[in-house]
């Protein structure tokens, strides 16, 4: 048999797994809160806003709420796409249904990349539906062009697999909780910096290295949703920074596929 | 042909010594009880076979090639000692996937499920889900899908566990089946009776040595039990883990 094959005959089920499991059902209903949070954010009617003596038309607010109520939603969902992976490989681990399977002709790699495309295609299903529901709100509340939400989708997808990679590896290695809470903690920092460094160029050495070499989570984001509120990055910037993207999502998968050959199972 | 082998191996976890040294190589078609008090080291010595773990030194070879290599587990079917099966799946669906796993497709598949289910007394519970089984069932599920597409290689971890009497003697009528049919068993179990009755080669392990490692007649004295010889042996080996003498390793 094929190691396609392998990966497509697990990779189902682990979808089915997770759909079958709390995590999956818990994921689901967490996506649909983040929808509800916009539904929320956007149900605003006309009126003016007074700010230091300077009247804002709300109408207008929209290319700021916009993004913000986007990026909120796609970064939650991110964080969502990490807690469904860190159960996806570590609890058949820890539950013994693993091995098992492993005693069949499948590679660890197989294995690792299945769950792992199990869990994304849960969290990247219930993440997409919600993002274009978001999108059509803004465009039919705020009036916003719903194609940098579109490409948001796709960064959010990348995201999603970059952060998805990174909380299965670490959920091998530590318990689920301190895994998760170093996602969260990661996520934060480099979302943080990408807009610090973007909207007040504030560096300094460890923030500019998390700039140039981390993965550019929230860098990608606001380039993805700047034509929103800013004449948008240019063509140089995405490449570098959707090349960087995709490194990360292809490194941290290869991370996952070497740690978890050399993990022991047990019998 | 060798169906198995580990030459000089070596396993220690920390400081703490699992296996030793062992040499074995098991030619294909033997039904061989891996025997030895709790802590000898079987389920480690399985453990290795199947690419579980890497051995600290010396190399294990499954059907000619190194277990992490998935091609050496095709043709092979294991039942493990602490048998974790996925609760919410169904009996049906566990063993479809697992057939495809061992590489069958189409009618083949359906003909090999609907066999296994048929052998083990299963045909009522197809549609439930494994964690509803009771042990007894649960192990009978877990026989199912080691007995699936005719495995060349059975790796069995104390079958007979959680089977009342007659799961017992159904599970020995497989075992002397998949024996009959030519194929290579590797059974690790505490029930000797059991192992006298299917096996016709020992291994003994002690304190991480094979200190046995021979024919099941050869190994016995005149009117002994395997559980004599067994008691005997491991006796007297208390502290030295050397071969037996009279025994090959």
């Amino acid at each position: 048999m094929t190691p396609a094959r392998t990966l497509g005959l697990l990779a189902v089920d682990a979808v089915r797994d997770g759909l079958r499991n709390r995590v999956g059902i818990f994921a689901l209903l967490v996506a649909l809160c983040v929808g509800l949070f916009a539904d929320r954010c956007t149900s605003f009617d006309a009126g003016s806003i007074v700010l230091n003596g300077r009247e804002f038309d709300v109408g207008d607010g929209g290319r700021f709420v916009g993004p913000f109520v986007f990026a909120t939603c796609a970064l939650l969902l991110t964080l969502i796409a990490g807690f469904v992976a860190s159960d996806a490989l570590a609890r058949p681990l820890s539950e013994g249904t693993a091995p098992l399977w492993l005693a069949r002709p499948v590679g660890r790699a197989s294995y690792a990349l299945s769950r792992l495309a199990g869990a994304l295609g849960l969290s990247l299903a219930a993440g997409a539906a919600v993002l274009l529901v978001v999108t059509l709100l803004l465009h039919l509340r705020l009036g916003l062009d719903p194609r940098p939400a579109l490409v948001g989708v796709v960064v959010f997808a990348i995201d999603a697999w970059v952060v998805a990679a990174l909380a299965m590896t670490l959920a091998l290695f530590l318990p689920r909780v301190v895994a998760l809470a170093l996602v969260v903690l990661m996520l934060q920092t480099v979302v943080l910096t990408n807009v610090l460094h973007a909207v007040a160029n504030v560096g300094g050495s460890i923030l500019d290295g998390i700039e140039r070499w981390g993965p550019p989570l929230g860098t990608a984001l606001l380039y993805a949703l700047a034509p929103w509120f800013s004449p948008g990055a240019s063509a140089a910037e995405w490449v570098d920074v959707g090349l960087r993207l995709l490194a990360w999502g292809a490194g941290s998968t290869a991370l996952l596929a070497l740690a978890f050959r050399r993990l022991d199972l047990p019998s | 042909m060798i169906a198995l082998e580990l030459a000089g191996v070596s396993k220690r976890y920390g400081l703490r010594r699992a296996l030793e040294r062992v040499n074995l190589a098991l030619p294909a078609g033997t039904a061989v009880g891996l025997l030895g008090p709790n802590g000898a080291g079987k389920t480690t010595a399985l453990r290795l076979l199947l690419g579980f773990t890497r051995p600290t030194l010396g190399s294990v070879r499954l059907r000619g090639r190194d277990p992490y290599d998935p091609r050496s587990r095709e043709g092979l079917g294991y039942l493990p000692e602490r048998l974790r099966l996925p609760a919410r799946m169904s009996l049906n669906a566990f063993l479809h996937l697992h057939g495809a796993l061992a590489g069958l497709e189409g009618r083949a598949l359906e003909r090999a499920v609907e066999a296994v289910i048929e052998r083990t007394g299963l045909r009522e519970r197809t549609h439930e889900l494994l964690g509803s089984l009771s042990k007894g069932l649960a192990q009978r599920a877990g026989f199912a899908q080691a007995l699936l597409g005719e495995p060349e290689i059975l790796f069995l971890d104390e079958p007979g566990s959680g089977l009342d009497p007659l799961g017992v003697r159904d599970a020995r009528d497989w075992i002397q089946a998949a024996r009959g049919e030519g194929r290579t068993l590797l059974i690790s179990s505490h029930v000797l009776t059991e192992v006298e009755k299917v096996c016709d080669h020992i291994i003994i392990l002690h304190e991480g040595r094979v200190v046995v490692s021979g024919a099941l007649d050869a190994l016995l004295l005149a009117g002994e039990s395997l559980e004599d010889a067994f008691v005997r042996i491991v006796r007297g080996n208390q502290g030295a883990a050397a071969p037996v003498a009279g025994t090959t390793e």
